[in-house]
This record gives C-alpha cells, structure tokens and sequence, in this order.
C-alpha cells in the first residue's frame, strides 16, 4: 500500500537578517508509519527545520506542509495535525504528570477525558503508576520525557516532530523511548526526529537525512543503509569526503 | 483557549510553594496591619476624648473667658486604619487665641521619634512594599521561564494563538494574585465592624475605593513584570530588571521627585514664617505703644500746672474720646498684623502648593506614588490635612474671639485710667463667678466626605489606570514579538 506524504519540506530556506544562512534549500518527506530522522551535529540546521515546521519562524523561501498544509499560512489549521516533543522537557513542576498531561490534551483540543484515559497513555510511555499523580518537580529527566511522549501521543496527532528526545537520557530510559516511538509508527504516524545519536537513528529510523551547515548531504533509506556503516557514512558526508 | 491557559496559571500558582508562602505571609501582613490600625485608631480617639475633656475641666475653672484656655484638636478618623498618610506628622492640635496664628503642635512623631524612625506598618505601606514585590515574584519568569522550561514550545505547538496565551496568562496570573488581596481587605473589613471603629456609608465607599487602588496598583506591577519578562529571553536578566525598575518606583523616583521640587521651588520653613510673623506683630507693636505714649504725653499736656481736682475733670471729660481712640488704633494694629498673617500664609500656602504640585507632577512617573496620593486622598490623611484643619481651626478662633468678646472677656489690652492717680491699669476687671462652658462653641472637625475624597483621587485613581492599561498593552505587544524558539 503506497503511504501518502504527510510531513514535506520543499526548498526550505532559512536566512536569518543578520545573513546567517541556516537552512538552505532543504527538501525531504515523511510519509504515514515512517520515522524520518535528522542526523547532525550542532548548528547542522535540525532545529531550524523544526522550528520551520512548527511555524516558530518564517521561512525565508519554500514551504513546510503537514498534511499538504503549509505551516506558515496556516499555522493554526497545520498545527491540528502534529504533535511536538521538545528536547527541554521541563513541563510545569507543580502539576502532576495527569495535570500536565490534561492541560497539554486540552489545549491539542481533547477535552473531558477521563482519569483512566490518562493513566492508560502514561502507561504506555512506561511512566511507573505511582508517578502518575506525583508533582513533576521530583522526577527525573526520563520521567519528565516519558510525560512529554504521552503529552504527544495523547493530542492523537497523525504526526509527530521530535527534537533531539533522546538527549540526557540514560541508555535504560532510550531504549524504552524509543520502543514507544515504535509502536507510534506502527500505529501509521509520521514521525521526523531530530538527532546527533547515529546509534539510534540507526535503530529506529525508515530515512536518515545527514544535515550539515543548513544543508540536506543525502537522504538515505533503511534499506540503503542495510549495506552501509551509518557512523561511518555520516563521518564522511561532514567531513566533505564525499560529494553532496 | 485563552480559558484553558488561564485555568493552568492559576492552578499552577495555586500549587505552588512560591504562592502559599507570599500569599499566607502577604494576608498575616495586612491582616496584622488592619488589626495594629484599629488598634491605633482606638487609641488617638481615647487620647482625643480625654484632651477635649481636660481642656473642658480647666475651663470650667475659669472666671473670666479671655483668660481660658481653649484648644481645638484634631479628630482620628476611621480611615486612619489604612492610610495613615501625613497624620503622624502634623500636630495634634491647636492653641486657640486671638493674639496667635493657628498652629498644629505635638505631632506623634515629634512626641514619639522612635515612631518616625520606624513608620507605621499600616496597609498602605503593606500594599506598596509588599504586593508589589509579590507581583514581581510571580512574573519575572512569566513568559521567558516558560521559554527556559521548554513549555512555550509545547504550547505553540497546538492550535493557539499569541494573544489568547498572553490574556490568558495575564488573567490566571492576576487572579492568583488578587485572591490574598481580596480575602486580607475581606478579613479586614470583618475585623472592622466588631471593633467599634465608628466606619460610615463614605467610609465604607472610600475602603473600597482603597481596595480598589491596591488592586490596580499591583496589577501595574504585575503588568510591568511581564512586559519585562517578554522583553528579556532569561529570567535571571528580568529578575534584574525588575528590581531596579521595583528600587525606582517605590523608593527612588518619591524622594526623588521631593527633592528636586525643594531644589527647583525653595519654600521659607513654617517656623521661618512664623519668625518673619513674630518679628511684624512685635514691630507692630512698638510702633503702637510709642504711638500710645506720645498719644498719653500730648493728653497730659493740658493739664500741667493744672490743680489735681481740675486735671482730673479735664481728663474725665476726654476719657471716652481717648478710649475710642486707643481701640481704634489697637484695631488698626490688630488688623495689619492679621492682614500681613493672612498675607504671609497665603503666600506661604502658594509656595507651598506650587512646590508640591511639581513634587507630585514628577513623583507621578511612579506607580507607586500615584497609589500613595491616591490612598491618602481618599483616606483624607493627604497634605491637605493640615490646611483643612487649620482652616477651620482659624475659623473656630474667630468664631470664639467674637464669643468672648461678646461675653465681655476682652481677649486684648482695654486701659483704663484710674480715678484716683495717674497710674495705668492693663487688663480686665476680675470677676469672681465662673464660667458657664456649656455656651461655649466646640470646634468642629472640617467635614471630608466622599465626594470630595473621590474627586481628589479621581485623577490620580485615572493615571493609575491609563498606567495599567500601557503596562499592559506593552506586555501584550511584547509578548506578540517574543521569539518563541
């Protein structure tokens, strides 16, 4: 079954007004059930992708679309479609990992849910029982991002946009975020993550796209990557040892 | 959604320790302060009752009412209770006499200087320093901390829009802090009515009003904190901020302000003006009495070399003539000094006036100025304290004069020449029955209601909202140019 794009970068362009240019011509899809990961390390131009997609800023020529939506002329009808999950995941302290999953279920519009309901999604990020209803200031970072995946998963996006999730987490607490980011793309959602982990990407992702200085070095497909050392690809791609 | 964000700022402040801390120790704060208010109060009206009822007892002791001594004192008003304003620092009362310009003397700062060191803990002083630091604290970090915690990305990343964030947080931000506010002015007015502080329908009228200048006065700062907030991208930066902006407003830009009115306007001091008065009326007098003895030397000439018998019926012939003509010219000298008096106070008072026009003018660059002229305007313990009391207190000395006058205890000099010598008698004829002070008029407190409080404070009460309002709209537009990222 052919899966229809539902992430699109076309051209994307980003050109700050003091002439950094931060993006330049970046084009890549993600389509239903895929994860597409950014590979690159800092100031590869991931973030600034995101931030494009999330309508944080403007493109200075090309287009992000979720869902054939373009982000930046319809920010609000766009943002209906995808859910975020930030490398900072501080959320608000003094609410309860229901509390804050509540506030963020209601404001990605669904409302009225029942306990049950929460407690079954924080269930499903692997967040301990006890934790469910215990202020966020005493958890720890894993904690703290197993409640973001619920925040994003709860909102029932079909897309989500991660920005380096795994950033700060102990192995033990990766491996079982991304078994969750599995079982969302096997539940037909279209997944970019940002990331400067090869080990992961490698382990989780349908498409790595390597990004260096605001550009797009290759895209390539699990299947390419079958017969290729991923760090050793990437190592290569940066170090301009091979042609973009 | 601007409901849904303003539901999570209150709950979050609800359920915060930051929160429980301030508000508990904010509500102690005014709650204590109303209640040493109170306290107070019922302490200057004792003190008051007391005063009237010595100065009544003496009088009642007198034979003749030009030698009694009247003062008028000044009556505590229930608003004392949250404003003390300026009436620690003016007296408490006021010799009466006709020979004496009206002054308050024995101010509780001059009687108490320890009181003057320390300043009252009255609600005022509670709101002024207190919720406006509590204002502060909850908003330095409102928009960038949440930039710094990650949650203004989670946000954005849903269907919302900027201004119905920024409502919403300015909404459940204010709300939270308006709850210890509203239960202290609450507990406050129940600890009111069961004290026997005597708080009428203007009373009532002007506490709320109060109540209500304390709201708009730390929404200011309230406001203030999160246009800085938006301005800046780290909390620790308009943490800052906002303390020198805090340090301006409540304690540079009022003395400030003072200080460069004294500068700008020099006013002579009360006691440089009353020297410059002494100094009239004794010259005044002078010039009078040598008047009066070239007057005595050229009645007697007449009657040199005359035989006594004959001398005397000379003289009795003149006596009324002379005695009109002494009162004459004591009037007339009675009346320059009361007019030079009246002169030297109105120009005093214009000084005075214009000084502290320019010293409000440039103090009104501070919110927390407006709030304390608003709050004293209403509570009637402003700077026109003291001239309404003096008003009605010089109004009182010539209702009294005339009084006296017409029980025939002439307050001034009347001389008399006695029949049997030369000698010159000054004073009034002793009289051994007492007088009746039941006729005597009581000194009524100036009337300071409502209307005129509320036309006092209108303008400032109005800055204070056009001040809100600018706060506002520049956290509003800041927050519309914040870089989310």
């Amino acid at each position: 079954m052919e899966e229809s794009v539902f992430i699109e970068a076309k051209g994307l362009t980003k050109v700050y007004e003091d002439g950094l240019c931060a993006l330049d011509h970046v084009s890549f899809s993600v389509k239903s059930g895929e994860v597409f990961c950014l590979l690159g390390g800092n100031g590869a131009g991931k973030t600034t992708t995101i931030n494009l997609f999330l309508g944080f800023l403007p493109p200075t020529e090309g287009s992000a679309t979720i869902n054939g939506i373009d982000m930046h002329r319809d920010p609000l009808e766009a943002k209906k479609h995808v859910a975020y999950l930030s490398d900072v995941v501080m959320l608000y302290p003094n609410f309860t990992a229901r509390q804050n999953l509540d506030f963020f279920a209601r404001l990605g519009g669904k409302r009225n849910l029942a306990k049950e309901e929460y407690y079954s999604v924080l269930r499903q990020v692997g967040l301990q029982e006890k934790a469910f209803e215990q202020r966020l200031k005493g958890f720890s970072k894993g904690m703290r991002q197993k409640v973001g995946l619920a925040i994003a998963i709860i909102k029932d996006a079909p897309a989500i946009i991660l920005d380096e999730p795994t950033s700060g987490l102990d192995p033990k607490a990766a491996n079982e975020f991304l078994n969750t980011l599995l079982q969302l793309r096997s539940q037909r959602r279209a997944i970019l993550m940002s990331t400067h982990d090869i080990f992961r990407a490698k382990e989780v992702a349908d498409t790595v796209g390597i990004m260096n200085e605001g550009k797009m070095l290759t895209i390539k497909s699990r299947k390419e990557l079958e017969h290729e050392d991923l760090e050793e690809l990437y190592l290569n791609y940066i170090h301009g040892k091979v042609a973009a | 959604m601007w409901k849904i964000i303003a539901e999570r700022e209150l709950k979050d402040h609800l359920q915060s320790t930051r929160f429980i801390v301030t508000g508990t120790v904010s509500v102690l704060l005014l709650v204590m302060s109303i209640s040493l208010g109170i306290s107070y109060h019922k302490g200057r009206l004792a003190q008051y009752e007391q005063a009237n009822q010595m100065m009544l007892e003496t009088a009642s002791q007198q034979t003749n009412w030009g030698a009694t001594p009247v003062a008028a004192y000044r009556a505590p008003d229930p608003m004392e209770v949250f404003v003390n304003g300026v009436n620690s620092d003016i007296g408490r009362f006021s010799e009466i006499t006709p020979m004496r310009n009206v002054r308050l003397v024995r101010s509780e700062f001059s009687d108490d200087p320890m009181l003057a060191v320390f300043q009252f803990l009255d609600p005022t002083f509670v709101v002024l320093i207190v919720l406006s630091l509590l204002a502060i604290l909850f908003t330095y970090n409102s928009v960038n901390g949440e930039k710094e915690a990650g949650t203004l990305r989670l946000v954005f990343a849903n269907v919302i829009s900027r201004s119905e964030f920024i409502l919403g947080k300015l909404l459940g931000g204010w709300i939270a802090l308006l709850l210890p506010v509203l239960l202290s002015f609450l507990i406050g007015a129940l600890m009111l009515i069961p004290s026997g502080v005597e708080m009428d329908a203007s009373h009532w009228a002007r506490f709320g009003f109060f109540a209500l200048a304390s709201i708009l006065y730390f929404t200011c700062f309230m406001l203030v904190g999160v246009l800085v907030s938006a301005f800046t991208s780290r909390s620790s930066v308009s943490f800052l901020v906002l303390l020198v902006v805090w340090i301006s407003a409540v304690l540079i830009i009022p003395k400030a302000a003072t200080m460069l009115a004294g500068q700008a306007m020099p006013v002579p001091s009360a006691d440089e003006i009353e020297s410059r008065l002494a100094s009239f009326s004794a010259q005044a007098r002078v010039e009078y009495f040598a008047d009066f003895e070239r007057r005595l030397r050229e009645r007697f000439r007449p009657t040199e070399g005359l035989l006594p018998d004959k001398a005397r019926e000379l003289q009795a012939e003149q006596q009324a003539k002379w005695q009109q003509e002494d009162d004459e010219r004591r009037k007339e000298m009675d009346q320059k000094i009361a007019d030079h008096s009246a002169r030297l106070s109105e120009d005093y008072y214009n000084q005075k006036n214009g000084q502290e026009l320019l010293a409000f003018s440039l103090a009104k660059f501070s919110p927390a100025s407006m709030f304390q002229l608003v709050a004293m305007k209403l509570a009637g313990t402003d700077t026109g304290l003291k001239r309404r009391y003096e008003d009605a207190m010089k109004s009182y000395r010539d209702q009294f004069t005339k009084f006296v006058q017409q029980k025939g205890g002439g307050m001034g000099f009347r001389i008399s020449i006695g029949r049997g010598s030369h000698d010159v008698k000054v004073g009034t004829p002793p009289s051994s029955q007492k007088i009746d002070i039941t006729e005597m008029p009581r000194f009524q407190s100036p009337a300071y209601t409502f209307g005129e409080a509320f036309g006092a404070s209108l303008f400032d009460l109005g800055l204070l909202a056009v001040f809100n309002l600018l706060a506002f709209a520049g956290a509003f537009l800041a927050f519309l140019r914040f870089d989310l990222r």
